[in-house]
Formats: C-alpha cells, sequence, structure tokens
C-alpha cells in the first residue's frame, strides 16, 4: 500500500519496535491465572444467586417469616392467591431450559451451553449470599422441589446462566418471587423494571440492570431477570464487559418471557 | 490440550503487528502494550478454539479493540496501581517525530481512528473494516474520508487528504 497515510501511521513502528512485551510463557501464564480467578468468580455468581432464591425460600418458611418485614413491592399485587398446582403438572426437565438461539446477542460475542445442565435442587448454598442483588441471608429452611441450572458460556467475557426452579405450589414461588423483586428495589445501585403482561398477581416478571463503572469488576454489566409462572420461578443473569447500550433490553425481556412461556405451555 | 507451540509461534508471528495497530488506535503505548498482552492472554484462554477460526489475528485484535474501548473503566484501577507501583518502568518514550501524529490520531473520533488504522495499517479491505465493525461499507468510507481529512488538517499536512493509491 503506497498511500502517504498508510506511510505516516507506519512510522510510529519506531516507537513500538522497541517497545518491550511479554514473551510468550508469560502470556500463557497470565491467561491460565485468568482461566482460575474466573472459574471461581463463575461459581460465586451461580452460587450467589441460587443461594439468593433458596435464601428466600427459607425465609419464607422459617419460623419468623421475614416476609413481613421486607419493603413493599411494587411489582405485585397485594393477595398473592395461593393455589395448590400439584394436581397433573409435569416436573420442570431441561428441555424446557433456554437454548443459546434464544439469548440476546452481545456485540462480538457466541454463546454456547456449559456442557452440563446441573440439578441445583440441594445446592449447597451456605454464607453465599452475596450477589448484587438478592441480599437476603439464609436461614434455608426448604428448597424448591426440583432446580436446574443451564450456564451459557461465550467466546469472550459474556456468560449467562438460568436458573429454573420449581415449588410445591403457586403461593410459595408468589413469595419468592415477591421477595426477590423488593430486594432487587431496595438496592440503590440497580435499576428496576417490570417485564411481562400484568396477571391476577401482578407482572410475569422483572428487570434488574447494574452498569457498573467498577474498574475492578471482571462483569461490567449485569442484568437480571426473574419471571414467575405458576408454580416455577426463572432467573436469567447475563454478565458481560459491556456498557449500557451494548444489549437489547427488550430482546432480553424476550429471552426472560420464552423461558416462562416454556414452563407454562410445559 | 492446548497446543503452546503453535499459540507462541502465533504470538512471535503477529504481537508486533498489533501492537503497532492498538499503538496507532490508543495514542498511548503503555496502554497499548497492556491491551496486547492481554488480548493474547485471553486467545491462550481460547486456544482449542481461536486456533480453528480461519483468522485468529482478527480475533485477537477484536479482543485488544473491546479492551481498549472499555479502558476508561478501568482507570480507577490503573491509577490506583500507578500510585502503589509507580509508573511502568519499560516503556520507552514516544520518539519526537511521531508526538504530532499519536496527539493527532488521539484528537479524530473513536470510531473514524478505528477504521483508519483498520484500513490503511492492518491493510484490510473496506468490506473487510465494515465487517469487523459491523458497520455499512457505506460508514466506513465516510469514517475513512473524515479521519483523513481531519489527520490533514490536524498535521497540516494536505498530502495526507488525498487518497493516493487508497482503495476507497
Amino acid at each position: 500500500m503506497s498511500d502517504r497515510l498508510h506511510d505516516t501511521l507506519t512510522s510510529l513502528r519506531s516507537d513500538t519496535d522497541s517497545a518491550p512485551l511479554a514473551d510468550s510463557m508469560a502470556v500463557r501464564a497470565r491467561g491460565n491465572q485468568r482461566t482460575r480467578r474466573q472459574a471461581v468468580g463463575t461459581s460465586l455468581a451461580v452460587v450467589a444467586v441460587v443461594a439468593g432464591v433458596i435464601g428466600v425460600s427459607g425465609a419464607l418458611t422459617g419460623t419468623n417469616n421475614k416476609a413481613e418485614n421486607l419493603p413493599a413491592d411494587p411489582t405485585t399485587s397485594q393477595t398473592p392467591a395461593p393455589a395448590p398446582t400439584d394436581e397433573a403438572r409435569p416436573a420442570i426437565d431441561s428441555g424446557l431450559l433456554l437454548e443459546p438461539e434464544d439469548l440476546p446477542s452481545v456485540p462480538a460475542q457466541t454463546f454456547s451451553v456449559g456442557e452440563t445442565i446441573e440439578d441445583a435442587t440441594s445446592a449447597d448454598a451456605d454464607e453465599r449470599s452475596l450477589t448484587a442483588c438478592q441480599e437476603l441471608v439464609n436461614p434455608r429452611n426448604t428448597t424448591p422441589v426440583r432446580a436446574l441450572l443451564r450456564t451459557f458460556p461465550s467466546d469472550l467475557d459474556a456468560y449467562g446462566f438460568q436458573w429454573t426452579a420449581q415449588y410445591d405450589n403457586e403461593a410459595e414461588s408468589q413469595s419468592v418471587f415477591n421477595q426477590l423483586a423488593s430486594s432487587c428495589t431496595s438496592n440503590p445501585d440497580r435499576t428496576f423494571l417490570p417485564v411481562g403482561p400484568d396477571g391476577a398477581e401482578g407482572p410475569t416478571g422483572f428487570r434488574s440492570t447494574q452498569f457498573s463503572a467498577d474498574p475492578g469488576s471482571e462483569f461490567n454489566g449485569d442484568i437480571l431477570g426473574v419471571a414467575r409462572r405458576g408454580e416455577v420461578i426463572i432467573v436469567f443473569d447475563l454478565r458481560a464487559m459491556v456498557k449500557e447500550g451494548d444489549i437489547d433490553l427488550q430482546a432480553f425481556d424476550d429471552t426472560l418471557l420464552t423461558a416462562a412461556d416454556r414452563v407454562a405451555n410445559r | 490440550m492446548k497446543d503452546a507451540e503453535g499459540f507462541d509461534a502465533f504470538y512471535a508471528g503477529t504481537n508486533r503487528r498489533l501492537l503497532h495497530q492498538m499503538y496507532a488506535m490508543t495514542g498511548n503505548l503503555a496502554d497499548a502494550q497492556e491491551l496486547v498482552q492481554e488480548a493474547y492472554a485471553r486467545a491462550w484462554q481460547r486456544w482449542s478454539t481461536v486456533s480453528t477460526y480461519d483468522d485468529p489475528q482478527a480475533w485477537v485484535r477484536t479482543v485488544a479493540w473491546r479492551l481498549a474501548a472499555s479502558r476508561w473503566r478501568r482507570t480507577k484501577t490503573a491509577m490506583a496501581a500507578m500510585v502503589r507501583h509507580g509508573p511502568p518502568a519499560d516503556t520507552p518514550e514516544p520518539s519526537i517525530d511521531n508526538v504530532a501524529l499519536v496527539a493527532a490520531l488521539r484528537q479524530i473520533p473513536e470510531a473514524q481512528r478505528r477504521a483508519i488504522v483498520l484500513h490503511h495499517l492492518s491493510g484490510l479491505s473496506v468490506a473487510e473494516v465494515a465487517h469487523e465493525t459491523h458497520s455499512p461499507e457505506g460508514t466506513v468510507k465516510a469514517r475513512l474520508a473524515r479521519g483523513r481529512a481531519a489527520l490533514a488538517e490536524l498535521l497540516a499536512d494536505s498530502t495526507l487528504a488525498s487518497p493516493e493509491g487508497s482503495h476507497v
């Protein structure tokens, strides 16, 4: 290329030629270290949301019902109607979970599915209620009837996970949902919006976002959605090195509602 | 098992070129060094996949660019690290001749700078730049023309304004 501009830009090479770069072994070591750190971080993030939800459930059914002391939830109506849902409702299974093509796009990143779908029914969630949204602390006296966790790693830093939990009845799932919403609305660092159509018990779900400028954070954007259909709660979380505007939040809502619809139609 | 030998060869064969490009994009040699090393570390993390791509270098370049684009978020950390450890000792000063060019590059909009570096320094065609930046070709052409004109004005070098030998 004989372009004058190319020649001008090429002159910068006189600076870079003398600039040292780490040798490849050091770069590989850095990558390995990063992988180890991410593995720990991802485990904590997944366990945190699970812990949050299970913690809520535990609080609900414990001897002290802490739900009464929580801030009011603007997304739900005043009278959740307990209704037994045991009859003829099949258990949730992996066929109901989201697939990578259901996920909202993140610039330059492609999602796949994690190698395994984890049975998170009896996840060991103690001491881990440290997620950005759910700050309720255990006791966890009960667990969902069944819970599945699917992860969505990507080419780069984006990471998604879907936690789907089936409770004994609608009253329990509604209360869990209410308390998750309450804890998100009471977190001043997050924005919160209802998602989906209103039913007798309020909106189908909500979305809570946090775009952090925390420079030490591996994830700069966190979009958390929670939806309830019947006795099932779905938590879908997407974390990536993104700023607000990089992700179509309407598409995120569609993903959440898709997850809810599959449960409803099972 | 990842192919360390293949990665090492890839790193050795491409890292200078990427450093050069990132220097032009960021206007800061220390930043460029850090971005390049981080991008390659990430490539190593996924090397079993990245190595199968048609153009692994494009992948690393995209990662480096994304890291650069988000560097403002890490400014506080960088400053804190600077306070703790002092400035990096092994970053040479830019040559006097390049100071004006680097300053000019930093003054033009980010999108124009990226298009110029990809097209004029990385040697990508307009179509390839459009693909890599997820932009229409017409937009890329406009960015190149405007960026070139802006650089010419900033450097008071009218010869830069005309795309002699350019593919635009």
